[in-house]
């Protein structure tokens, strides 16, 4: 078999190199080229803050702190636009400019919103045996909504309301990072709030202003912290590994899209024309056609469908490695977001191995509470039920409270009832997951047959491919629209 | 004794079940290394719960005791 990329991680001279100073220095060089090959600007920055934790790696916390208050400040994760675009349109954006200025607004944003996440977490440490803080996380997410119902509801004025809105905002994009802080509370080696800050939103999430952490919290980071140089060694060879894979794939992404779209290929500086390719319609395409009244044919339905979504798989595997690979470089053996999810199985396998820190975090914050608090006489109701919270009712909540300009924009119940159509994606998701994890509970995985290797996937990915159609991000289109292009996927309908 | 090797024969089952190998030591990482994964913790704790009593609605519950045979083992000991 062909390896693409080579095993550095297990060559024993590679990996007594690296633990050198001339071989650390090498693994950050190789590292920053990739990264340059990656297309990012930002490359110098990063190299410079993985040097200073490969040769400190007794000060990797101090640096991870600073280097993500530095990334905070320099490149910005949250929707500064939306914020802006509420002051022009309440009148005060004159206001705040002249006053204030708008760094100096964010920068006073941010800090109230750290010290509300500081003093939440002391008052979830101090009072974590009575109510409501023995049960953190609900209190944490009860008081969010509760502040975006305020904002949407009280007639405050202009310049309260755009402050407190963007206070939510930037809160919204901690909320997660805040949530794995208090389930390391009951944690005997829990990391002072200081540090944990941390990984609040850390630097190698350079690439996204995804609210979902990376890799999870606080206790995953101590348990997969390199503890020796030649932990350190192995873990930055994986990470080096990890980003020249990405770096393959973007170019298959590259190619892919040139053969299936548009005939051209662009590499970095460098474009050359096919002599064919397939000039399939874009999902998007297909979609207005069938929103339109006059649909595509059934087969480029399906196309343009799948293409998407093998696409959208390509994409998120890049943009996950991308970031488990600084994560690695700098000193955490962080499992991959996305591990090889054309080989699942099953529908509860997909799941795990499509986006694994998104599906870790539902776990731990809907899954394992409601597992083990509820219907623990009917075993297999109860795995169903707490699938659900996890899969149904916290994806669709995740992303209800993600979307937070729909509820600047419409109010909180308008913004509810336009997530119809997510709602009935996850409510879809949790109750496929729940019954596939029943349906193979106790039996073993079968991967030799023919049957295993070629069959189970392709009906896992063609379940997962038709429910994409679900998970569209307008939110204004109703609910039948999408049903009538799932109609137009079946022939002579 | 009795019940670390009870739970190294299920730990084990379920790694078999999954197609990784099975030959882990009582130390070896199985969570943080990705031999198992959140939903087999879930297996672990019904087991727990039918086999030894554990009520983890009574205790407190830290996915990170589910990291190795030997903390498993020290919840129910």
């Amino acid at each position: 078999m062909i390896t693409l990329v080579p095993p550095l991680d297990r060559f024993e001279r590679v990996v007594t190199f690296s633990q050198t100073v001339a071989g650390r220095v090498v693994l950050i060089a190789v590292f920053a080229a990739g990264l340059a090959l990656h297309g990012r600007s930002w490359w110098p920055e990063v190299s410079v803050l993985l040097l200073l934790m490969s040769f400190l790696p007794d000060y990797r916390r101090q640096l991870l702190l600073a280097g993500t208050m530095y990334w905070l400040w320099q490149h910005t994760p949250f929707n500064w636009s939306l914020i802006m675009s509420l002051a022009r349109n309440e009148g005060v954006a004159a206001n705040i400019g002249n006053s204030l200025g708008w760094p100096l607004f964010q920068v006073l944003v941010v800090a109230s919103v750290l010290v509300f996440c500081a003093i939440f977490y002391s008052a979830a440490v101090r009072w974590r045996n009575t109510a409501p803080m023995n049960r953190p996380l609900r209190t944490l997410l009860f008081s969010y909504v509760g502040l975006l119902a305020l904002a949407t509801c009280l007639p405050l004025p202009s310049l309260m309301e755009v402050t407190l809105w963007a206070f939510l905002v930037v809160l919204g994009r901690y909320i997660w990072f805040l949530a794995y802080s208090l389930l390391d509370i009951p944690s005997d080696a829990r990391s002072p709030f200081i540090l944990q800050l941390g990984h609040y939103h850390p630097f190698w999430m350079a690439t996204t202003t995804s609210p979902v952490p990376f890799p999870k919290g606080a206790v995953y980071l101590r348990k997969i912290e390199a503890k020796d140089p030649s932990e350190l060694a192995v873990t930055q060879l994986k990470g080096v590994k990890l980003l020249y894979w990405a770096v393959l794939l973007m170019i298959a992404q590259t190619v892919s899209l040139g053969l299936i779209y548009t005939g051209t290929i662009r590499f970095w500086d460098w474009s050359f024309t096919l002599p064919f390719f397939l000039a399939a319609p874009r999902f998007g395409e297909v979609f207005g056609s069938s929103i339109a009244g006059t649909p595509a044919d059934w087969y480029l339905n399906w196309l343009a469908l799948a293409t998407r979504f093998l696409l959208d798989l390509l994409n998120i595997s890049i943009w996950g490695h991308m970031m488990i690979a600084v994560c690695r470089m700098a000193g955490f053996r962080a499992l991959r977001n996305t591990y090889r999810p054309l080989r699942s199985a099953t529908i509860a396998e997909f799941w795990n191995r499509y986006y694994y820190y998104f599906k870790e975090l539902l776990v731990e914050c809907f899954f394992y509470p409601t597992f083990l608090r509820y219907f623990k006489r009917w075993p297999r109701f109860r795995l169903v039920f707490a699938t659900m919270a996890a899969a149904g009712f916290g994806n669709v909540l995740y992303h209800f409270l993600r979307d937070s300009s729909y509820i600047a924009r419409l109010g909180l119940w308008d913004a509810f009832l336009s997530f119809n159509v997510y709602l009935f994606y996850g409510a879809l998701l949790g109750a496929a997951i729940g019954l596939s994890q029943l349906r193979h509970r106790n039996r073993r995985i079968d991967r030799t047959s023919l049957r295993a290797r070629v069959l189970a996937p392709f009906s896992v990915l063609a379940f997962y491919c038709v429910l994409s159609i679900f998970d569209g991000p307008d939110r204004s289109l109703p609910a039948i629209e999408y049903f009538c292009f799932v109609m137009h996927l079946v022939p002579g309908l | 004794m009795e019940s670390r090797q009870s739970i190294r024969e299920f730990i084990t089952g379920l790694l078999e079940m999954k197609g990784e190998r099975s030959d882990v030591s009582d130390t070896e990482p199985l969570l943080s290394a990705g031999l198992l994964d959140s939903l087999d913790v879930m297996q672990t704790v019904l087991f727990l719960e039918e086999n030894f009593g554990v009520d983890f609605s009574v205790r407190p519950f830290n996915p990170d005791d589910f990291d190795c045979i030997e903390s498993i083992n020290r919840m129910v000991e």
